[in-house]
Order: structure tokens, then sequence, then C-alpha cells
């Protein structure tokens, strides 16, 4: 998954912002509250934690975010949005559409 | 009838020609199949002939009939099948046909007002499951209040009103609310699956997936709520929840986009999930380009992730896929022009993808990466800090080794110091690597590691000028880095510059006093300082480094190069060396003094005396010592032997001298086998033996035999007897099925034992040889090839060189990480100690 969409910060952030965003991220997500999320964000944070890294993390990066198309917008949108219920009309008009299935 | 008359030329029978008995069992079989178009053929003719009888059947035909079409969206044709049913009942078709022809049409609240009708009219009457499902799910989606349900029916009202408050609740992120509002709902009502689905809504917002799974699996295929709740279940289950055969699949991935506040992407990404699936990478890549303007992109986003993706799967592919997929890209592009971030993209992979090719060129790789460069600087301008990390990265790229089996640099300065004469090899390009490296740094010079990087190339190629050059270098550019001081420590120490060298030694653990490495190779600084002194008779400087080392010693036994009593061993050896023999044997009995547990001391003191060249005299009266340890053996001291044994052989390969001492040591520890022995001392001289050259098969046997006598079931002597088993063919034979079997049956003892760095050991054991065993099946094509061409039995030598290899490399592997006592690092250590004692003893063997 891309560093910087785990860690929330863009492409262009400094060291300083990364290393704000990470402790910021391990202080909500804890080794005991969830494991997968702090390996995860760690994992992120040893990526991109200074300049020299980054730029070989944007030059050799040989990691593809999924299996297909789908895959990597589904893992993006699982580990990098929080997820918005749909507004009431729209929630009515997606179950009027599921009748007609 | 028109199709009836299709038929009649295909050859079918017309109904009136067919006897009652065959018409009943044509209809019996087409209503079987559902087929209610040919059924009502053969029920109207029945009817005709007893109408009483058989108009109820048809009616039920035209009702199945009628339910088809409207699943199928045939509004039209089943009015017109409705018309029928009227006329022959004389009263409108059945309720929920009705209101899901008004579903069909957007008249929702028409639907729920003839199902609230219908429920009115059969009052009394129980409902079906699925009727009570039909009329909760015509009223919610009507999403208006009923005045006949109000009227007539306020428990269903009060719960339809719940299970609408709920819903807006839900889309307000109120789920505490939505909760609480369909908790009146019961498990008998109608709006059970209602109070499910906002339930598994809510914990699917929460991100409570588990739960939301287990609440949105629950609803029977032919529910609206089943359709409503797949995209969820496949996006919990991250695309991987299994699809029906005929359930379209791009349908629910549109939901999935809706469902995820994508709908732009709806038409885009369905089509190229399909088109990647079917293997038509380059057409998914196309289409994703065509219908995204800003696609493909490094600004961050999900069209980020996307591009990522696209650019970046070829990394995954098979070569052949890999190739066409990237050579399909290249087409496209081109026929696109002008898009600069995709061909920054596009150049940055084809770069990652055919550098390591072994065809390239090395001019042509450089001229790869500086297209890309080109690239780079045309979309986000220039970056010496990249550039810098390019040319380094191809500095790393033409300095790689050529030859296989040479090991690569090691990130531990020391321990790449000391095995510098193993690495020397021949590099891909060394003048073109130097060049890149320089490059790189003339860009940025502070880069340490590209300094360090450059060092390495000198040392591979050999080249010492070059290399001292570099090193006084970067000791003036990072004078206080304690890798650069290390590192600066063993070149002078190499170069026989021990007070220099140990200066620096001391700066670097100064700087870091947990780094072992940096202690043990000024412990070993002061051991070569203080035996080049000894041998030239330099007494006050050559006992003054080794009181430095034993200050810093360790009251650890099993430490030989930092263990206080093996240091005070080594001095009392130098003072004979020197010769202060008095000095030397006042030493050695102060050292004796301190542990000399199971004689290990007196073992280690001749051995060293022997490699270190001792006087003649000196090293017999270390010889008659030793000779009651091994008159007299016990498995305990055999055991302490084959410690001190497996050290110098490590630290001294190749000494003749050390193949006799070893059939020495197997005949001690075999004639100790007689006696009680612990697990512990079994293990350490069972390993011994494994890690000889010419392992010898009886004591192996002997001791394995002897622990699984006291404990048939012990894992690691299961373990030790298969590789035994392995070892003593005289051409390994490669793995089977039922070694496989075996180490699974041993490993699962492992695991009731919770023996844990076994059951990793004998994991990765197991896995090596599933894939060796598929990888062989796979490739008996190859197999067969090669035999043609090579009557010899090329093929079956090669498996056997493969499974040799493989078994050697898991010897090492149990050697490494499984330490006697389940302390693996310390183990590690030791042998990393070990090896880095190598040059000091190498030193013996050059005059100074």
């Amino acid at each position: 998954m891309d560093p910087y969409e785990v860690l929330g910060v863009s492409p262009q952030a400094d060291d300083d912002t990364i290393r704000k965003a990470y402790l910021e991220l391990v202080r909500r997500f804890s080794p005991d509250s969830d494991p997968e999320a702090f390996k995860r964000i760690s994992q992120a944070y040893e990526l991109v934690k200074n300049e020299k890294l980054r730029l070989e993390h944007y030059l050799f990066n040989r990691d593809a975010p999924g299996d297909t198309p789908f895959h990597a917008f589904l893992q993006r949108v699982r580990v990098c949005e929080k997820r918005k219920p749909m507004a009431f009309e729209q929630m009515k008009v997606y179950l009027r559409k599921c009748t007609k299935k | 009838m028109s199709k009836l008359k299709k038929q009649k030329t295909k050859g079918y029978e017309s109904p009136k020609l067919l006897a009652t008995q065959v018409l009943e069992e044509k209809t019996a079989a087409d209503l079987d199949q559902q087929n209610y178009r040919r059924a009502k053929e053969w029920l109207k003719e029945l009817c005709k002939r007893n109408k009483g009888l058989y108009q109820p059947r048809l009616i039920a035909c035209y009702q199945g009939l009628a339910q088809q079409m409207l699943e199928k969206g045939q509004l039209h044709e089943a009015k017109t099948v409705f018309e029928q049913i009227r006329l022959l009942t004389g009263r409108p078709v059945d309720g929920r046909l009705e209101a899901q022809s008004r579903t069909l049409t957007d008249d929702y609240n028409a639907a729920a007002s003839v199902m609230v009708r219908r429920y009115g009219e059969e009052r009394g009457k129980t409902l079906t499951t699925a009727e009570g499902k039909s009329l909760a799910d015509a009223l919610v989606i009507a999403f208006e209040d009923i005045p006949e349900l109000q009227e007539n029916h306020p428990d269903l009202h009060r719960e339809l009103l719940a299970v609408r408050t709920a819903l807006e609740h839900l889309g307000a992120e109120r789920f505490a609310d939505a909760q609480n509002e369909v908790k009146e709902i019961g498990r008998y009502s109608v709006f059970a699956d209602w109070r499910l689905f906002i339930k598994g809504l809510c914990a699917f917002y929460a991100g409570d997936d588990a739960k939301a799974l287990e609440a949105l699996q629950r609803f029977g295929k032919d529910s609206l709520l089943f359709s409503a709740a797949r995209p969820f279940i496949h996006i919990i289950n991250g695309g991987a929840t299994p699809l029906s055969k005929d359930e379209a699949k791009e349908p629910l991935l549109m939901d999935i986009c809706r469902v995820l506040h994508r709908p732009e992407l709806d038409h885009v990404l369905p089509r190229a999930e399909y088109l990647w699936r079917m293997g038509r990478h380059a057409d998914s890549f196309d289409h994703v380009s065509r219908m995204l303007s800003d696609f493909p992109t490094n600004e961050p986003g999900l069209l980020r992730t996307l591009s990522g993706f696209y650019f970046q799967a070829l990394f995954h592919m098979s070569p052949n896929q890999g190739d066409k997929y990237f050579r399909d890209l290249h087409y496209i592009l081109k026929k696109r022009q002008n898009n600069d971030v995709a061909n920054l993209l596009y150049t940055r992979s084809r770069n990652l993808f055919f550098e390591n090719d072994q065809g390239l060129s090395d001019p042509d790789l450089l001229r790869m990466w500086e297209e890309f460069l080109i690239c780079h600087k045309r979309v986000a301008g220039e970056s010496s800090r990249l550039r810098a990390v390019v040319y380094a990265h191809l500095g790393d790229l033409l300095g790689d080794t050529l030859l296989q089996g040479v090991p690569k640099g090691d990130d531990d300065p020391c321990e790449s110091w000391f095995d510098r004469r193993k690495k020397k090899g021949k590099t891909r390009n060394f003048r073109l690597a130097e060049e890149a490296y320089e490059k790189s740094l003339a860009i940025y010079q502070a880069d340490k590691d590209i300094h360090l990087k450059l060092l390495g190339l000198y040392e591979k190629a050999g080249d010492n000028g070059k290399r001292n050059k570099k090193l006084d270098e970067i000791s003036r550019l990072f004078p206080d880095d304690k890798d650069v001081l290390a590192r600066n420590g063993n070149y002078c120490i190499e170069r026989k510059a021990y007070l220099k060298g140990i200066e620096y030694l001391k700066r670097a653990v100064a700087l870091d006093p947990l780094a072992r490495i940096n202690r043990e190779a000024l412990g070993v600084a002061y051991i070569k300082a203080s035996l080049h002194f000894a041998r030239q008779k330099k007494s006050p400087r050559h006992r003054g480094f080794m009181k430095e080392a034993v200050e810093m010693g360790e009251a650890d036994l099993t430490n030989m190069t930092l263990g206080r009593p093996y240091l005070q061993v080594r001095q009392a050896i130098f003072e004979w060396i020197g010769g202060w023999e008095k000095e030397g044997n006042l030493l050695l009995a102060e050292a004796m003094g301190n542990g000399n547990e199971g004689g290990r001391l007196s073992y280690f003191a001749y051995l060293i005396s022997r490699t270190y060249e001792a006087p003649l005299p000196l090293i017999s009266q270390l010889e008659n010592a030793i000779k009651t340890l091994f008159a007299a053996p016990t498995p305990a001291g055999a055991a302490a032997l084959t410690d001190v044994f497996k050290y110098v052989r490590l630290i001294v390969p190749g000494k003749w001298w050390l193949d006799k001492e070893s059939k020495r040591l197997n005949a001690c520890a075999l004639k100790a086998a007689d006696q009680p022995c612990t697990p512990q001392d079994a293990e350490k001289i069972v390993r011994y033996a494994f890690d000889e050259r010419w392992p010898d098969p009886e004591l192996i046997h002997l001791y394995v035999k002897k622990m699984l006598k006291l404990d048939p079931k012990s894992p690691l002597f299961l373990y030790f007897q298969y590789l035994h088993g392995k070892s003593s063919h005289l051409f390994r034979p490669p793995p089977m099925e039922k070694d496989l079997q075996r180490l699974r049956d041993i490993q699962a003892i492992a695991v009731e034992r919770n023996e844990r760095l076994l059951i990793n050991l004998l994991g990765k054991e197991i896995r090596q040889i599933e894939e060796f065993l598929s990888s062989s099946f796979g490739d008996d094509d190859d197999y067969d090839s090669d035999e043609e061409e090579d009557d010899d039995g090329g093929g079956d030598n090669r498996k056997a060189t493969d499974f040799e290899k493989l078994t050697e490399e898991l010897v090492e592997e149990m050697d490494r990480i499984f330490d006697p006592r389940g302390k693996s690092s310390s183990r590690r250590k030791k042998k990393k100690a070990a090896t880095s004692q190598a040059s000091l003893f190498d030193d013996s063997e050059c005059p100074f």
C-alpha cells in the first residue's frame, strides 16, 4: 500500500510532518488496540521517514497495490478511507435498485 | 402459438393428438423444468377435456410464467399473462405478482398498497416466510406512508416507521440511534431481516467487519436484502467473495463503487476489472486511461493507487506475461503522445523491469536511467537528490559481483573487513560503477552510505590504493561516525598499525557501547596486537594490550572470543611464545582456576597453542594434560570438548591436524556413549558430528538412538534421525512425499511440546521440500528433454544435487538458529565472533 496514503500525508511532506503524522497514528492505533494497523503504519513510516528513503521508494518500489484493478481500489479504500454511509436519499435509490435484480 | 408452430415444424406432436396420460406426463416434466410456456399448452388441451380438474393447474402455471417474466423484467409480456389469469379466475392476479409488476414500473407506493390490501384480505391466514419478506420489502422501499396500513395494521406500521427512521439515522452516522430504533422488532416479525440488515450496516460503518459479515450473510438468495448486502460483503472480503456462476459481476462492482461514494468509477473499474481478469491487461489500462482524463498520475489519491497498480503489476507477472504487457503498454503510450506523467511512470517501470536482464549492455543501462532523469525533469523539475540516488543505484548495479556464490557486501563493517579476502570477485563493470558512485557523490557528498559503497567496490576489486585514499576521505568527512571508525580501525589492524587501529575501535565502542560487533573487533585487535608484540619479545606492550583485553572481557564461559578465562589462556600462550615460560605457566594456572568446566579450557589451551605455534615442549605439556580428559570421558565432557573444537575449526578451517583431532574427539564421544547423558549434551555431540565434513555415522546413530530410547517422541532427535537417514546415503536421494509426511509428523510433536524454534525450522524445511516437489513435477518436460540429450541421468543427478544443497543449507540453518539452549541470538553472536577471529589466526601463517 502507498505509505503516504497510510500515513495520510502528501508525498511532498517533509521529515517532520511525516514523523508527526506517524506519531499521531501510532497513538491512535497502538500495538495492543490494533496490531494490524500498527504494523502497517510502522512499515509505511520506515519506507518514507527521510528524504533518501522517500526517493528510493519513489524510484525502486515494485509493490503493486493489489492483484487486479478493483482489488487495488478496495485495498486503498480499506486502508486509507473512512467508511461513510450513504445519505438517506442515496440509500433509498440504492435499495429500490436492488429490487430489480 | 407461433412458438408451437415452430415446434410443430421441428417434429413436435399436436396436443390434440396426444392421450390425456401423455399430456399429463409432459405437463409434469415441463413444470419440473420450470418451462411454463410449454406446460401451459398441454394444460390448455387438458382443460378442454376436463375443465374442473385442470383449470386450477393452468392458473398456477400462468402465475409461474408471470413470475418468471417479472424476474426477467418482461413487464409487457407479464401483463398479457395477468389478463389471461383474470379471464380464467374472474379476479385480478395474485397480490405479490401485481406488486412486483408495480415495482418494475417504479410505482413503489402502489406496490406497497397492493401488498397491504392482500395482507388485509388474507388476515387470519399465517403468512409464509417469503410472503412476509415480500410484504416488508414492498413497505420499506415505498418510503411513504400507506394510510391503509396505519389504520388497519398499526403494529406493522410502527415497525415500518422504526426501519425507516433507523435508515435515516444510519445515513446521518447515528449508528447507536439506528440500532435502538429497530431493537423492538421481534425475531418473527416480517421486518426481522431489515433489523438484521441495519445491524450489519451499523457494524460495517463502525469497522466491526466480523459482526457485519455475520449479519449480512444471513439473507436468502431470492431476497432484496441479499442483493443489497452483496457489495458490503465484497468490500469486507477485500474482493475475495466467491461469485455464483449466474451472478453478473459488473453490476455488483458498480454497486460497490456507489456504496463507496465513487459513482464516477462505476463505468470504469468494472470493465477494467473484467478486461484484466480476461488477461487483456493492456486493454484494461487503455480503458481506464480513456475514461479517466487524470489517469495516470503522480498526485495523491485513488488515481495514483491505480497508476501504481498498472505500472507495477508487471513485476508480479510471469516473464512472458510481463513482456507482453510491457510491449502493449509501450504501443498504447506511443499512440497517445504528450502524456509526460505516463511516460515517466512507464520509463521507470521499464528500467526496473529490464535492469537485471542479462542481455542488457552497461551503456544501455546508463542510457535508460538517464532517459528517466530527463522525463522526471520534464514532469517535476530538477531534483539533484533524485539524480544522486539514481547514480548510486547504477553504481550498485554495475558494481555487483559477477561470481555466483560470492557473498555480497554486508552492512556489518567489521565482518566484511575480516572476510575481505573471501569476498573478492569480479564486478560487473568496475569503471562505470566507480563513475556512477562518483557522480552521485559529486551531487550529494554528505551521503555516507554511498562513500561506504564506493569503499566496498574498491575492496571487491582489491584496489588497496584507492580504498585507503577513500577511507581517509571518509574519516575526514565523518570523523565521529561509529561505522566509519570501526571500518577505519579494522583497516589499520590489517595494516598492522595496531595503536591507530585500536584507537579508532575504542572510539567506535565509546560511541555505541551496545554494538557487540565493535566490542568484539576491539577484543580481536587487542589479541592481534598482543600476539604481534609477544613475537617481537616486547613484553610491556604485549601485556598492556592483553590487560586491556581482559579488562573488557566477559565472565562468560561460552564466549571464546571475549570470555575472560579464554583471554587469560591466550595471554599465557603469548607469554610462552615470547619466551616467558614461568609467567605463562602462572597465568595458565590462574585461568584454569577460574573454572575449567569439563576440561574445556585445557582443550582450548592445547588447540590454540598449536594454532599459534607455541614452543613444542609446552604443547606436549598441554597434550599430556588433556590425555586424561580423553582417557575417561563422560558425555558432558565430550560435549564441552566439541564446543571448543567447533570454535577452533570455524576460525582456522583447513588445518590438517584438526582432521586428526576430530577423529580423536569422535573416539572420545563414542567411548562416553555408554554413560548416562542429558539431551543437551547429546544434542551438542550430534550437532558437532553433523557439522564435520565427514560426519561419523556411528556417533550420530548412537546418541540419537540413546536419546530416542529415553524419549521416543523427542521431536529434535526424531529430526536428527531423519537427517541422518538422508545423509547416510552415498547419493542423497531427492525428497519424496514420505519425507514430507515424516517431517510433518515430527512438526506435529514439536507443536504439542511447544518447541518453537524447531517448529519454525521444520516449517521452513517442509516448505522447501514442497516447493522442490512441485517444481520437480512442473519441470517434468524439461527433465524428459534433458534425459533425451544426456543418457547418463543428468536430470537425476541434478535433482540429487539440488537436494544435497537444500539439506546442507538446512543443516547450516539449523546450526544458525537452533541454539542448544534455545537461544538463537547468542548462538549467532558466538558464530560471528568466531568468524571475526579468523583473521587473527590467519596472521600466524604470515611472517611478520
